[in-house]
């Protein structure tokens, strides 16, 4: 009978799950094991500065099996006239020193240019410092590029034209073959395109003289551009008529976004394919907010929009469409300060298509506000349907209408837990949100969190077997066998609050506990 | 609605269709026939390894469809197991490999990569001689050129 590691093609996805180390052993194997395994080792080269590990011949003599080459310079010029380095997917080239003022690699474009035919992804990182290569007219041919990613890169104006021309043409010269790029489920052209801390200091006019669209782009992702006034930015999202996603974030004090102006030429329809959102800031208000997902004609995926004025508008809208909230899969609505409890739960209760939910305050009164018993005791609260969620982070506050002690207070608690119990799927679970760590003074005293003690319920939560990280309010007295239970009980649990008793000693070996059982203790993220 | 799959050994087993469009295999010929009640036989797969393959799709039913994606390079895929399906490859070498063959066959990408995620980890820390005895592989190298090969990668060793 066939043996699988007899198959060239699943020796190639074992090797992927190996180190070097692991590689090199099994080259030694045997010799058809090697012509698998040797190809591999070369697959990921990372040239180091100072010294290079090795020489531009010994690169040369492996140039067929090189696929992603990252270069951490300052290296020696002889390494950026590589060349033939046919199978060449991948290049990152990082700046890795302190140099003033800030370097220029003037090679790097022959870099680009010599393996222009088969680069797809190419990121050039600044390091703490900005670079300001010439590269982006040999960016411009890479044909095949399908993600360009910059970050603490400074570009002159021709640059940024020549970058700009790069995004809108990129795919063009593909069109003849489209029945390559379509036989293989692939699209043409840069689809993603990646900005952080770049500058653009006087290269207005290369936006505004600008007349392609770059209509190959489905993801904008734009972590602070420094240089370009807000209708500025404003232009460079108009000249991406195609996004399917945008990330946006402003420099701390920086310039705003033009919400208004936005959304008005959302409705009238420039990004008809938008439908995953990803922003943070005030000056994305409720109304805007509002203005933009009425103009969604397709189902939004993702609308993530935490600290923002996110409010009664835009919710009620998605609530109350279905094509919205049937579809989302990740929302994100936490410190919006217009949003409630009652909000959140209705979240929980009628969108089901949720994977990652994110939010504030939810009161348990809310949670249980139609729950009654039937005479058998079941109960017929209303069910959060949302039963695929992986992540989920809200702060569940049991409220102070009744003493912590009361049957009435033990009762509600257990409820709550029978909710979350249902959500079998959860990967991540927080209930704790902005309830603090155990020093922590800015957090929300009046809330109180869920008691994560067997003697509250917690054992109820024995279905949550795919839970990985688990956090919660500061627990006043978790006991051994309290932890002992999750240990035995969650198999996956890697990590989970640090805050477990107020008791000094009792802390130290819960703690010690958990490490045993390779568990580690952080806060939320 | 319920598909009827059937094994080597004419082992008759019926399953949800979602269950049975894990399989990419499967899904494209219930896509290419249509709506159908006749049985689909998969000749390379006997009952004993259908029956585990079912398992598995079964548990991941609701898995969103992997994406393949080009760029994505594969040392920054996770090499974690989950638990439940780190029991689930707890079986003997030859059941190992013969649900890895099945999941190539049948085209389950996911069960296919916890099956070499599995072997990776049998590997991982071997010598070459322990690879060989592990997998009962012949070595066709002479000493020489097995230090030679060493000699050649030595500059990997330290990533």
């Amino acid at each position: 009978m066939l043996h699988p590691l007899e198959l060239p093609e699943i020796r190639h996805i074992i090797g992927a799950y190996l180190g070097s180390k692991d590689l090199i052993n099994c080259a030694c194997v045997s010799k058809e094991w090697n012509s698998t395994f040797s190809n591999l080792i070369w697959n990921h080269l990372t040239l180091k500065a100072a010294p290079p590990t090795l020489t531009v011949a010994q690169i040369q003599a492996h140039s067929n099996d090189i696929r992603y080459l990252t270069l951490e310079t300052p290296l020696p010029d002889e390494y950026y006239f590589l060349e033939n380095l046919h199978q060449l997917h991948s290049l990152h080239v990082e700046y890795k020193a302190y140099p003033r003022p800030g370097p220029i690699l003037p090679h790097l474009a022959d870099l680009i240019e010599n393996h222009s035919p088969s680069l797809r992804d190419l990121e050039i990182h600044g390091g703490s410092n900005y670079l300001s290569p010439p590269a982006f007219k040999a960016v411009g041919m890479c044909q095949r590029l399908k993600s360009l990613s910059l970050n603490h890169v400074d570009v002159s104006q021709e640059e940024f034209a020549a970058l700009l021309d790069a995004c809108a043409n990129i795919g063009q010269g593909m069109d003849d073959e489209g029945a390559d790029a379509t036989s293989n489920g692939r699209a043409n052209g840069l689809t993603t395109l990646c900005l952080k801390s770049f500058n653009a200091r006087n290269c207005e006019s290369a936006l505004f003289s600008m007349r392609d669209p770059l209509s190959y782009l489905k993801h904008l992702y734009i972590k602070t551009i420094f240089g370009l006034a807000p209708g500025a930015q404003l232009r460079l999202l108009l000249l991406c008529p195609n996004i399917r996603s945008l990330y946006w974030r402003r420099y701390k004090s920086g310039d705003n976004f033009l919400m208004d102006a936005w959304a008005s030429y959302a409705e009238s329809g420039i990004w008809p394919l938008l439908t995953s959102l990803d922003v943070s800031g005030e000056e994305f208000h409720d109304n805007g907010l509002f203005r933009f997902i009425k103009s969604r004609l397709l189902p939004l995926e993702k609308f993530l929009v935490r600290r923002t004025g996110f409010g009664p508008m835009a919710y009620n809208f998605i609530i109350s469409t279905e094509r919205h909230y049937n579809h989302i899969q990740e929302l994100d609505i936490y410190e919006c300060v217009n949003v409630t409890s009652h909000m959140i739960q209705k979240v929980m209760t009628t969108m089901h298509a949720l994977r990652y939910f994110s939010a504030g305050h939810l009161r348990a009164t809310d949670i249980l506000d139609t729950f009654s018993l039937d005479p058998n005791g079941n109960d017929h609260g209303q069910e959060w349907i949302c039963k695929d969620i992986r992540t989920l982070g809200l702060c569940i506050d049991m409220g102070q209408e009744f003493d912590s002690s009361s049957p009435e207070y033990a009762e509600r608690q257990r409820h709550v837990y029978r909710r979350l119990s249902e959500l079998k799927f959860l990967e991540v679970l927080d209930v704790g949100k902005g309830l603090g760590g155990c020093n922590s003074n800015g957090y929300d005293k009046s809330a109180r969190g869920l008691d994560f003690r067997l003697s509250a319920g917690l054992g109820l939560l024995a279905s949550l077997d795919r839970i990985r990280k688990l956090f919660f309010a500061p627990q006043p007295s978790m006991a051994l066998k309290d932890v002992e239970w999750m240990i035995s009980t969650w198999k996956s649990l890697k990590v989970v609050s640090p805050c477990l008793s107020n008791d000094q000693n009792i802390s130290k070996t819960l703690k010690r506990r958990l490490a045993e059982h390779s568990i580690s203790l952080q806060y939320p993220t | 609605m319920p598909v009827t799959l059937v094994s080597l050994d004419n082992e008759n087993y019926v399953v949800d269709k979602e269950v049975a469009e894990r399989s990419i295999l499967i899904k494209n010929m219930l896509e290419d026939v249509g709506e159908t009640d006749s049985p689909i036989p998969l000749p390379n797969v006997t009952s004993t390894v259908l029956k585990k393959v079912i398992e598995y799709c079964e548990h991941h039913r609701n898995d969103p469809i992997q994406v393949p994606d080009e760029t994505d390079d594969p040392r920054k895929r996770s090499n974690d197991i989950e638990e439940w399906d780190m029991k689930f490859m707890q079986v003997d070498q030859e059941m190992l490999f013969e649900i890895i063959l099945a999941a190539n066959y049948l085209d389950i990408k996911p069960l296919l990569d916890v099956g070499c995620k599995t072997v990776a980890n049998i590997i991982k820390g071997k010598t070459p001689e322990e690879i060989r005895k592990a997998f009962n592989i012949v070595n066709d190298f002479t000493p020489e050129e097995e230090a030679q090969i060493r000699k050649e990668n030595e500059w990997a060793e330290d990533r």
